[in-house]
């Protein structure tokens, strides 16, 4: 079988992020290099389910909640990477579209026909760049911890939270201005009745459920699976085998499926709050 | 016996259920769904790409009772927790008990959502966006309770007795 340009490209492209996993992840080089998350081999578990590194005072001043400043630096470099690919995905838009731009119309094509199927042609369009931002955000901020040396953001509570309750806001905003005050409210003495204030709570209860859920859902799997990999490193001595496809088992494919979900979720959200 | 050794055995014990139980639950609604699935695209296999893509998201969906089981059981088994008291021994235990029989139902019940799911697009597959819609809906929903059950499991681990 011969292999075109971009199938061969593709195949080496392929083989040497493995490998360069495989180097930074499974062998002792790892650590003694100093470019893997935490000394692998006896490590100290006791941090787990603590938010990353923080900064308890800056420039002097004491900050009473400290400042998770691994959390916020990755988030930085991941909107400007996401910038960074926009821009340059868009900046001299062609007839016949480039690699890179053929790709950015793929994804936004494809997150367009969803929102369209699910809110309406109209109402869709509208939703696309919002639910798309979420969808790539924490799909790269996902993928960015198979990198060695660099941790997720969304490994820590904090963003999760923050990204739950953004879309939390959207969707009681959107439900506020497409249906009224009054429609809004009335939803939530549904069904309307004689037992309708028992209803007001269930409901008020199920909204901040759903956020939490919403957030700590992608929480649980980032941080269970960045758990397991350290755990399962630790035990097995790092064989390189499993070690390597565990972390692309969780950073890539349990990250780009969550991803999917969270935003697919958002969509949802939004959804039935705009809907009738 | 002393405290230490206590709290040790309570956390190994706790962790061993919490997986234990917290398994079945996102193990029978999975495979539900798989066998929803394999079932939809031997029916209508054109709608293959729809239906792989619903059972995926839809089952990890339902995988999160069972990866918070797992968290739970890995900061009981890992980190060597120290119990303060004799009530935050117990805590241990119970926080076991508690996230992995928390993660049954969920389990199961996702799975459920994600089968029926999978089966409604094999029948018509141009309605997978409104389908996905509302299973995920649905199963956001039953998985509150997952959700329930693992902040009362950290409760018992960080707060209760210590």
């Amino acid at each position: 079988m011969k292999l075109t340009k971009a199938q061969k490209y593709g195949l080496w492209s392929g083989i040497a992020v493995l490998l360069l996993v495989w180097l930074a992840a499974a062998t002792p080089l790892g650590p003694a290099l100093g470019i893997v998350k935490a000394p692998l081999i006896g490590t100290d578990v006791s941090g787990i389910g603590e938010a990353p590194a923080k900064w308890r005072s800056i420039f002097g001043i004491e900050l009473p909640g400290g400042l998770n400043i691994v959390t916020m630096v990755m988030t930085w470099a991941i909107m400007g990477l996401i910038l960074f690919f926009g821009f340059s995905a868009t900046r001299r838009p062609r007839r016949v579209p480039g690699r890179l731009q053929l790709l950015f119309e793929m994804f936004v094509g494809f997150f367009d026909q969803i929102c369209a199927d699910s809110m309406g042609p109209q109402l869709g369009r509208k939703y696309v760049p919002f639910v798309a931002t979420i969808f790539i955000f924490v799909f790269i901020s996902n993928w960015i911890g198979v990198v060695p040396g660099l941790e997720e953001p969304t490994r820590d509570l904090n963003t999760c939270l923050g990204l739950g309750v953004i879309c939390f806001f959207v969707a009681h905003v959107s439900g506020i201005r497409y249906k009224g005050w009054k429609k809004y409210l009335l939803e939530y003495v549904e069904p309307v009745g004689p037992l309708s204030p028992f209803f007001l709570v269930i409901n008020v209860v199920g909204e901040i459920g759903k956020t939490l859920s919403h957030s700590i859902r992608l929480y649980g799997n980032v941080m269970g699976g960045a758990v397991l990999i350290l755990v399962i490193n630790q035990l097995s001595k790092q064989l390189p085998p499993l070690s390597l496809f565990l972390t692309l088992w969780f950073g890539l494919f349990v990250g780009l499926v969550q991803a999917f979900v969270f935003a697919m979720l958002a969509m949802t959200y939004i959804a039935v709050k705009v809907g009738d | 016996m002393d405290l230490a050794a206590l709290s040790q055995i309570a956390a190994v014990a706790g962790a061993a259920l919490c997986m234990g139980l917290g398994a079945i639950g996102a193990a029978v609604g999975e495979g539900y769904s798989a066998f929803k699935a394999v079932q939809a695209i031997a029916r209508q296999p054109r709608a293959s790409d729809e239906v792989v893509r619903l059972m995926l998201v839809g089952m990890a969906v339902a995988e999160s009772a069972g990866i918070f089981a797992l968290f739970i059981a890995i900061v009981l088994a890992m980190t060597n927790p120290q119990a303060a008291g004799i009530v935050q021994v117990g805590g241990f235990l119970a926080a076991g008990i508690c996230m992995g029989v928390g993660a049954l139902g969920p389990g199961i019940g996702a799975g459920l959502a994600a089968g029926s799911a999978c089966e409604g697009v094999g029948v018509i597959p141009e309605n997978n966006a409104l389908i996905m819609r509302t299973m995920l809906i649905g199963q956001a929903v039953s998985q509150s309770t997952a959700i329930y059950a693992l902040f009362v499991a950290m409760l018992l681990i960080f707060v209760v007795g210590g």
